[in-house]
């Protein structure tokens, strides 16, 4: 009883605590906003079987922050195992719980829950909605099963499940049609076209090297994939028709492939190159050096969006993550924040 | 003569405050039988089988209630490893009868899948001790030791227990012993629905059911006065499932058989004494990533050991004491990265020991390790114990002591590295006994530098690899008041313990995650003719989960009290009744996984 009432004073008394400084180099603490428009959701994964997932938001202006957005807002609940991606569609934003099986619906605006998508999920890892559905892929590692599950994004319901023969991670959607990154932690080559007037499904394979991130661009997928030498990106049409964009001779292992103002962005360690979306050449030297915080997890949470770079340090999951912000263009550090849980794994533009 | 009387001294200065009676070393066989040397130098708790049947759940309930070790379990009954003054799960030393059977796959000793009931007596033993005990015994080491009596005719025992969530343990051991012969063997089943509810947190433990058996057999044979051949086997099944947070969550179980044996011939003689003993552990474990199909990943371990101890009188103060042993270990993985691995480890110990006068005595060891694939360290043990007074003990040691890298460390694919160096240990303890009247006073400060300690990256090439990285400091200090007093029928025992652990990441100089600073224990017994009472209470202080000391993330401080009664008739029939975490306090050891609120277990026990 007396812990349970010391917690809400508690996190009243953190909410309204306020750090401000002379510097634009750290978030402050406010009250919460009304709502969360406008601004950007953190996903923050939490450890492997540890009920760790939380979400923070920050305002588009970068001066506000709020952790724990979900807890806030539905009475301290805890979310789950694993956030591993956040859906935004309408006025819904969808937390893919990857370790709890379950997708759960929030209002964007004031992240209260609203539903809870259970049916034929098994260990989520993507999502994207086409047509007035919900598609989501489904890899169950210990079972050896794949599937990608649709739902009706009116009420939730199930409404098919297509079997997949490989491994099925991030889900984007073009030009009205679904693909299925087949591929994770960058093994894998392939990408499954859905066409969604029929849900028939076509496997594309990369011509080389190992995928590591796929994005929708203007109605068109890309995706980068890489070689302990050279890297590769190439273009797919809303109808499945692969086209390379270029060949980065010389950048190993390159991923987090993102597209923002019509320039590429992507990272090889803790190396962060750009080049243009319409005259691609392979970038000679790198925009920006991110801090070194272990071999592979640096850059673990990498996004561009309104002309900034959104780079997370998970610190080895170990302690809560920190997010830097950067200039897309002079890559320039502009900010940073702690993100209130561990693993951040990726930033969300709510507007 | 002068030989028997400081090993008598031994029992007389470290018998545990037992009702029972002291028994020496011509009546009762101990398989580990360095156990007595150590206790020469080094204080060594001693839990009776008894005195396990108060928390008879599970070991780590055992070991959380009557050790000053800080146990980290992922719900009740579920994975569980320990932390001996702040130091990792693979730095403290399960052994067996002597045989050190800590993981050879991990490193560790997977608690609740070692066997709480079956042993005479456990003992917990704080501090360094690889040069007696080998790899892991850095932080200290928990000793399941089984013993063999003579000349006691027929006795058996039964305890049956019923308590909450279902929960149901069992036990029945028998033995026969004559003047030369003795026998002994016993078989323990547990099984648990344990799903409890915490309300606090809206949570039910759902799929957290376990189950294990254990069989126990013993046998030692006095073939002349002088050589005794004894024999010890441990077998034990388990299953157990791992609680999920909410229903959807994806279900697990893990299952684990081990089989252990123990053949030993004993020379005594007035000036010397040479154990030659052979040995075979096993451990086999499935993992189960998805209930309803087949085993995920699995592996089993063989270990085939050979050692020789012998040690001599060379007078009445000078004894030393040579070592050998060779081992081959084996692993095979299923799934699990690892495909067929073999070691092979030879060692040799020395120990020499002077005693000056009979509150005076000193230990010098040394141990070298000869181990495929990997530099192993010279290690090395210096003790002094001084009866400086008849209310003050001292005793001072130092020692370097090791932990070898795992199979998983060094062989797992990918990330295994080959190049590994052995975590060191060096340290420095103290223990003051301050005895005044019925009361006793122990302070024992430590300091730990720990280096190279293991840990898993992840690499550039995608996969995480084994890296010596870490620089650890451990400190602090372990006291303990003690308090015994018999008037009449009345037999009072009393004592409290308070633990201050500090381990600092020499990188961040921040405190280590799941180290408490500030720990707190007591307990009372009290015993009038055939009625017996007993509190443990347990306080622990503010628990950090993660690396940078975040104190929303850390895991709130908490008390938690147990107590029982119960009575006996004729000496030999008892009916009990516990009630454990008495003050319904919500609490729990690993984020998110809560242990049980209160909860009641009735028991009858059978001894004769």
């Amino acid at each position: 009883m007396k812990i349970t009432k010391l917690l809400t004073v508690l996190f009243a008394v953190v909410l309204l605590f306020n750090m401000s400084s002379c510097t634009s180099d750290s978030a402050e603490f406010e009250v919460s906003p009304i709502t969360y428009q406008n601004g950007y959701f953190i996903a923050n994964e939490g450890n492997f079987n540890s009920q760790g997932a939380k979400v923070t938001f920050l305002t588009r202006d970068l001066s506000l922050k709020q952790d724990d957005v979900y807890g806030y807002n539905n009475n301290k609940e805890i979310l789950g195992d694993v956030l591993q991606t956040i859906g935004l569609n309408g006025n819904k934003a969808y937390l893919v719980i990857n370790n709890s099986n379950k997708i759960v619906v929030v209002d964007r605006y004031t992240f209260k829950k609203l539903a809870v998508i259970t049916d034929q999920i098994d260990n989520p890892r993507g999502i994207t909605f086409a047509n007035g559905f919900i598609y989501v892929a489904n890899t169950n590692f210990s079972a050896h099963t794949q599937s990608v599950t649709k739902y009706k994004a009116s009420d939730y319901s199930f409404v098919s499940k297509i079997n997949m023969t490989e491994v099925s991670d991030k889900t984007v959607e073009a030009g009205g049609n679904v693909f299925v990154q087949n591929a994770s932690s960058g093994f894998g080559n392939k990408i499954t076209y859905i066409n969604t007037s029929n849900d028939a499904k076509t496997e594309i394979t990369v011509p080389n090297g190992q995928i590591g991130n796929t994005v929708s661009y203007k109605s068109n997928v890309y995706t980068i994939s890489s070689t302990a030498a050279d890297s590769y990106i190439y273009k797919i049409s809303s109808t499945g028709a692969m086209t390379p964009v270029v060949t980065l001779t010389g950048i190993p292992n390159a991923t987090n492939l993102q597209i923002d103002n019509d320039k590429i962005y992507f990272s090889s360690a803790n190396k962060v190159y750009t080049t243009s979306l319409a005259t691609p050449t392979v970038p000679t030297a790198p925009l920006l050096t991110a801090a070194d915080g272990g071999p592979y997890f640096t850059l673990y949470g990498f996004n561009v969006i309104d002309g900034r770079i959104f780079a997370s340090d998970v610190k080895q999951f170990t302690a809560e993550s920190e997010m830097v912000i950067y200039s897309a263009t002079t890559g320039n550090k502009m900010s940073s924040l702690k993100t209130g849980g561990l693993g951040a794994n990726g930033t969300f533009l709510n507007p | 003569m002068d030989i028997k009387r400081s090993l008598v001294l031994l029992f007389s200065s470290y018998g545990c405050f037992l009702f029972g009676q002291e028994k020496t070393i011509d009546t009762i066989y101990v398989f580990d039988n360095q156990m007595n040397r150590v206790k020469l130098f080094h204080p060594v708790k001693i839990i009776s089988a008894e005195e396990a049947e108060k928390n008879s759940s599970n070991l780590s309930e055992l070991l959380r209630f009557q050790s000053q070790v800080f146990i980290k379990e992922n719900g009740r009954g579920a994975v569980s490893s320990p932390s001996f003054r702040g130091t990792t799960a693979q730095q403290t030393a399960f052994v067996w009868n002597g045989i050190n059977i800590n993981s050879s796959f991990l490193g560790q000793g997977d608690i609740n899948n070692i066997a709480l009931f079956g042993y005479d007596q456990i003992g917990i033993k704080a501090g360094g001790g690889s040069v007696v005990y080998g790899s892991g015994a850095i932080g200290g080491s928990i000793h399941l030791n089984n013993t063999l009596d003579f000349n006691k005719g027929f006795h058996g025992s039964l305890f049956s227990e019923v308590a909450s969530f279902n929960t149901y343990n069992n036990f029945v051991k028998g033995s026969y012993s004559n003047d030369k012969f003795s026998f002994k063997a016993s078989g323990n089943y547990s099984v648990s629905e344990n799903n409890y509810e915490v309300s606090d947190l809206n949570y039910i433990n759902r799929n957290g059911n376990y189950y294990n058996t254990t069989f126990n057999v013993g046998a030692s044979y006095k073939m002349t006065n002088d050589h005794k051949i004894s024999w010890q086997s441990q077998f034990f099944d388990s299953s157990q499932h791992y609680p999920v947070y909410e229903e959807t969550g994806t279900k697990t179980k893990y299952k684990t058989q081990s089989v252990r044996s123990l053949l030993s011939w004993d020379w005594n003689k007035a000036k010397f004494s040479n154990s030659f003993r052979a040995a075979y552990t096993e451990e086999n474990f499935q993992y189960f990533g998805s209930l309803n199909l087949p085993k995920s990943s699995g592996g089993t371990g063989k270990n085939y050991i050979f050692k020789n101890d012998f040690n001599y009188f060379l007078n009445s103060k000078w004894n030393f004491n040579i070592i050998g042993e060779f081992q081959i270990n084996k692993g095979e993985g299923y799934a699990s990265g690892i495909s067929n691995v073999s070691r092979n480890v030879g060692s040799v110990s020395g120990l020499l020991r002077y005693f000056a006068t009979k509150n005076l005595r000193f230990e010098g060891g040394f141990k070298k390790d000869f181990v495929e694939d990997v530099k192993s360290p010279f290690m090395y043990s210096f003790s002094g114990k001084w009866s400086a007074a008849k209310w003050y003990d001292v005793s001072v040691n130092v020692s370097k002591n090791f932990r070898y890298p795992s199979f998983n460390d060094i062989y797992y694919e990918p990330g295994g590295n080959k190049e590994l160096r052995p975590e060191t240990s060096t340290q420095v303890d103290m223990t003051n006994e301050f005895k005044v009247g019925d009361f006793r006073l122990t302070l024992s400060p430590y300091y730990m530098n720990i280096t190279d300690l293991i840990a898993w990256l992840p690499t550039a090439k995608g996969y995480w690899q084994a890296f010596n990285v870490n620089k650890v400091e451990s400190y602090g200090l372990e006291s303990q008041l003690s308090f015994s007093k018999q008037l009449g029928n009345h037999k009072f025992r009393a004592n409290a313990g308070y633990y201050y652990a500090r381990s600092i990441d020499k990188e961040t100089q921040l405190q280590r995650p799941y180290v408490p600073m500030h720990r707190g224990s007591a307990n009372i017994d009290y015993e009038y003719s055939f009625f017996k009472f007993f509190a443990q209470g347990l306080l622990n202080g503010v628990t950090y989960t993660t690396s940078d000391e975040k104190r929303s993330d850390a895991i709130d401080p908490y008390f938690l009290l147990n107590m029982g009664v119960s009575a006996t008739l004729a000496k030999k029939y008892t009916l009990g009744f516990k009630v454990n975490n008495l003050t319904n306090t919500y609490y729990k050891t690993v984020s998110f996984y809560p242990l049980p609120k209160r909860n009641y277990s009735v028991y009858a026990a059978i001894n004769f």
